[in-house]
């Protein structure tokens, strides 16, 4: 790939990321939420392919852990509805409840909705990658 | 009761102990062996303890809102149920040492030896939840469980083709007649409002019958009882386990557990039942010649037995005979095992007079073929006492079935132990090591000292019954059951003296009835699916256009019934304003890039003209103000086209490829009609003046702000939760799809 795409994506990159965070953590506010950041990592992950080609990508981001991200988001995702349900009785509650004072940072409403958010995010962003990774590596193994 | 450690204890150390042995057997078989021993006495060791002090209870309320809760408790029944299973488990286990080493090192996979002494374990961990388990619920959970294990278990050694068959006929006939049981469980919760036992007056008899059959598969009672003989491939350790004290018991321990809530006109069916049952498999075992075809066929008898009783009332004599069945009949598996360790033979016809050679092993084993025989100073002598007992003042007619059955139980056993040990000696033995002899005499010693004092298991069988201990003693007089007795013990040595001329006429019968019989009907049945199967495969994965075709077909059925019934209004074209223009542009940018999409030529172009079509509906749902539906629009198809394009490109292009010159009518056809009905159920759902909706509730709740995300993480969560984990699961087997090979030419 040219430089011109290879700077471009050393610029994006770090902002990419931040973009996904901001959606996670702002998405019981504002537009956005788990899945889109999840989206939008897994394709700023595709950009680093496409720029810098599938082993130094490897070098440069834990690519390989893709898989297990996954794996962890999905059990968060699960734990978040069964754990409450062990709990107190109610499949997906979410701490601390409404009636509660919540504990803020900044603007941020820390509540356990953003937990489960972020583990969507995993899912998407670490399934996606996996999945990608493998249709590069076919690729790379017959052209 | 009340106090919940004694039941909680064994559970956790039986359901520890698997994962243990398999951390445990990481460095070597030996190692897994003696995890797995230390495993089940721990847990025999507790469940005596836990009924030395009086037994237990917990119960631990999950989705209290159904009146869902996971109660279990060490009564009568689950310590009885729950001692054989981790008794004889651990002698098993403690004989399978050896056993699965030198069977194992024959095929070159040491290796998987921890593994058998896991599943071991899990089945002896599924069979004790089974017991202690009071809920419908988890009752079904772990009799499914132990179906599951066995599976695993019987087909242990996968790389023959006979075994993964039996393997699977034994999954099918018992998990799939458990289906029965999870409609059986459902009914039941309909029709009283809750899942505890205790609290269920009595089932409706649809359900009771719902439930009898899984019951009657697992015990191996016919005509549901093929699936037994056939298991007898699996390794002698697993027979001796699942096939006299494990799996066949859980059928009857499920018919115990329910035997106070289930109809008595349900129950009286049992004993023709049981009574087919004892002919079968007592001509099963007249006639066979592999060893433990011979101790299928008795199980199958013995199991029959038990059925009688439970069709009669009495579950405390049902629970002592499964119990004294479950000591000598693993013992004569266990002898079935050495003796083919030590020959190499696995029929009796290849076998004889092994006496000379193996001593102790005939010593030890006459005891057990005494006890299943329910010959005097054997516990089996009560087994048969109790048998009579309830047989008593039925009528004449039951009586001497009764005695037929015992008749023929003693001549198959007589038949069994003589033709091993007496005799020709046809082939030397070599000697046999003091693990495979030891199990075996510990049994008989046990069988020997139940015949003296019943070892307690009188007052276990009693509290799993009635509350009364049962009578066990040996009455020197003339009553009824004593005159039985003795009738049996001159009859069995009778049928024993002609089993010479009567065999061959037995053998015809047999092989004619296995011809015609439910095994031959369950393997056309298995067949004709196995057929079907291919060719539908063949048909559905040769071309992907027709593939997408069969889902849509449904599909425009489907909506095309909705179309038909649901016809409420007529179709309203609305009104149009000047600020709907753009959104006109967008929908017709969106038809052009729908209509290239058919008519490009090439994979690549494709892509990108449904791309066009992607984009433009995100920006369409930026317009109508839905900027959350816009961004994850506008992200899925990003993410869809570099996926998409990460496939398509490696493909040959079209030119090169064999592509069918014609779309195919049918493909046509079905598309043309789901997406016309599609449009018009849209079209006429739009048209509706006003529709109810959650919509207005859920701004409410939000205050207003971020109302998708609260949504999606909280009044639909548990939506968002099954998306996610199909989500996950797609991918993954994506993923697993195209996972790279290792080496050319294996998989």
């Amino acid at each position: 790939m040219t430089p011109l795409v290879q700077g471009v994506v050393r610029v994006l990159f770090m902002p990419s990321l931040v973009v996904a965070i901001a959606f996670c953590v702002k998405g019981s506010t504002g537009t956005g939420d788990g899945f889109s950041a999840g989206l939008v990592t897994a394709i700023t992950v595709s950009l680093v392919f496409l720029a810098f080609g599938l082993r130094e990508a490897r070098r440069i981001l834990p690519i390989r852990h893709a898989g297990a991200m996954a794996g962890i988001g999905l059990l968060v995702v699960v734990g978040s509805a069964v754990v409450p349900a062990v709990i107190d009785g109610v499949p997906l509650e979410h701490f601390p409840r409404v009636e509660v004072e919540v504990v803020k940072l900044g603007a941020l409403a820390l509540n356990s909705s953003l937990l489960f958010d972020a583990g969507i995010a995993a899912v998407v962003a670490g399934g996606v990658v996996f999945v990608l990774e493998r249709a590069a590596t076919a690729r790379g193994r017959e052209g | 009761m009340g106090s919940p450690l004694p039941v909680l204890a064994p559970l956790a150390v039986a359901f520890v102990s698997p994962l243990l042995t398999w951390a445990v057997g990481r460095s070597g078989p030996r190692a897994a062996h003696r995890a797995a021993v230390v495993c089940a006495l721990l847990t025999f060791a507790l469940l005596l303890w836990g009924h030395l002090v009086g037994g237990g209870e917990w119960a631990l309320s999950w989705v209290p809102a159904w009146g869902l809760e996971a109660r279990f408790a060490l009564d009568g029944l689950a310590t009885l149920y729950g001692l054989v299973a981790a008794g004889i488990g651990a002698v098993v286990i403690l004989y399978s040492g050896r056993y699965i080493e030198d069977h194992l090192r024959a095929k070159g996979r040491l290796r998987g030896a921890r593994k058998f002494h896991a599943l071991l374990l899990l089945f002896l961990a599924a069979m004790l939840g089974l017991a202690t388990a009071q809920d419908l619920l988890l009752l079904f959970l772990f009799f499914d469980l132990t179906a599951l294990v066995s599976y695993l278990l019987i087909a242990f050694d996968h790389e023959e083709d006979e075994a993964r068959s039996a393997g699977l006929t034994a999954l099918l006939v018992t998990a799939g007649s458990g289906v029965l049981l999870l409609a059986a469980v459902a009914w039941a919760w309909l029709d009283s409002g809750t899942l505890r036992i205790a609290d269920i007056a009595v089932l409706p008899a649809g359900v009771a019958v719902l439930a009898l059959v899984p019951a009657l598969a697992k015990s191996a009672q016919v005509p549901l009882h093929f699936w037994l003989p056939r298991a007898m491939i699996a390794p002698t350790p697993v027979s001796a386990y699942l096939h006299s004290a494990a799996m066949v018991a859980a059928g009857v321990f499920l018919i115990s557990r329910l035997h106070p809530i289930l109809p008595a006109e349900v129950t009286g069916t049992l004993v023709p039942l049981g009574f087919v049952s004892i002919l079968v498999g007592g001509l099963i075992a007249l006639s066979a010649d592999p060893l433990k075809r011979i101790l299928a066929g008795s199980t199958i008898a013995q199991y029959g037995y038990v059925m009688v009783l439970l069709g009669l009332g009495d579950v405390a004599g049902a629970s002592f005979f499964v119990a004294a069945h479950a000591l000598a009949k693993s013992a004569l598996f266990l002898t079935a095992g050495t003796v083919t360790e030590a020959t190499g033979e696995r029929s009796l016809s290849a076998v004889g007079g092994l006496a000379r050679d193996l001593p102790v092993l005939a010593i030890a084993s006459l005891v057990a073929a005494a006890g299943l025989a329910g010959l005097p100073l054997t516990v089996g002598f009560f087994k048969d006492d109790v048998f009579f007992t309830a047989l008593a003042g039925r009528g004449t007619p039951l009586v001497v079935l009764g005695v037929v059955s015992t008749i023929s139980t003693l001549a198959y056993a007589a038949r069994f132990w003589a033709g091993i040990f007496l005799g020709p000696h046809r082939r030397p033995a070599a000697k046999a090591p003091a693990t495979l002899v030891f199990p075996v005499v510990l049994l008989a010693l046990l069988l020997l000292a139940g015949g003296w004092n019943g070892i307690g298991l009188d007052a276990i069988a009693g509290r799993a019954g009635a509350g009364a201990p049962l009578d066990l003693a040996y009455h020197f007089d003339l009553r009824l059951e004593n005159l039985l007795a003795l009738a049996t013990i001159v009859g069995g040595a009778a049928l024993c003296a002609a089993l010479r001329w009567l065999q061959p006429p037995i053998e015809r019968l047999v092989s004619v009835a296995a011809r015609v019989g439910p095994g031959t009907i369950f393997d056309l049945l298995v067949g004709t699916v196995r057929r079907t199967a291919r060719v539908l495969h063949g048909i559905d994965v040769r071309l992907l256009r027709p593939r997408l075709a069969h889902t849509l077909i449904p599909m425009a059925a489907l909506v095309g019934l909705a179309f038909f019934t649901q016809w409420q209004t007529a179709f309203d074209p609305g009104k149009i304003l000047r600020a709907d223009i753009p959104v006109f542009v967008g929908l017709a940018v969106a038809a052009g890039g729908a209509i290239a999409t058919i008519s490009t030529a090439s994979d690549t172009a494709m892509v990108m003209t449904l791309t066009v079509v992607g984009f433009t509906l995100a920006t369409l749902f930026a317009l109508l103000r839905a900027p959350d539906v816009a961004l994850v629009a506008a992200l899925v198809e990003t993410t869809f086209t570099i996926l998409l394009l990460a496939f398509v490109m490696p493909l040959p292009s079209r030119s090169e490829r064999a592509a069918p010159a014609r779309t195919p009518w049918l493909v046509v056809t079905a598309s043309v009609l789901a997406a016309g009905f599609a449009f018009v159920v849209t079209w006429e759902m739009l048209s509706r003046p006003t529709m109810e909706s959650v919509a207005a509730r859920y701004t409410e709740l939000a205050k207003g702000e971020g109302v998708v995300g609260k949504i999606l993480a909280d009044y639909r969560g548990l939506d968002t939760v099954g998306e996610t984990t199909v989500l996950a699961l797609s991918l993954a087997s994506v993923a697993v799809l195209m996972r790279p090979r290792r080496k050319k030419g294996r998989r």
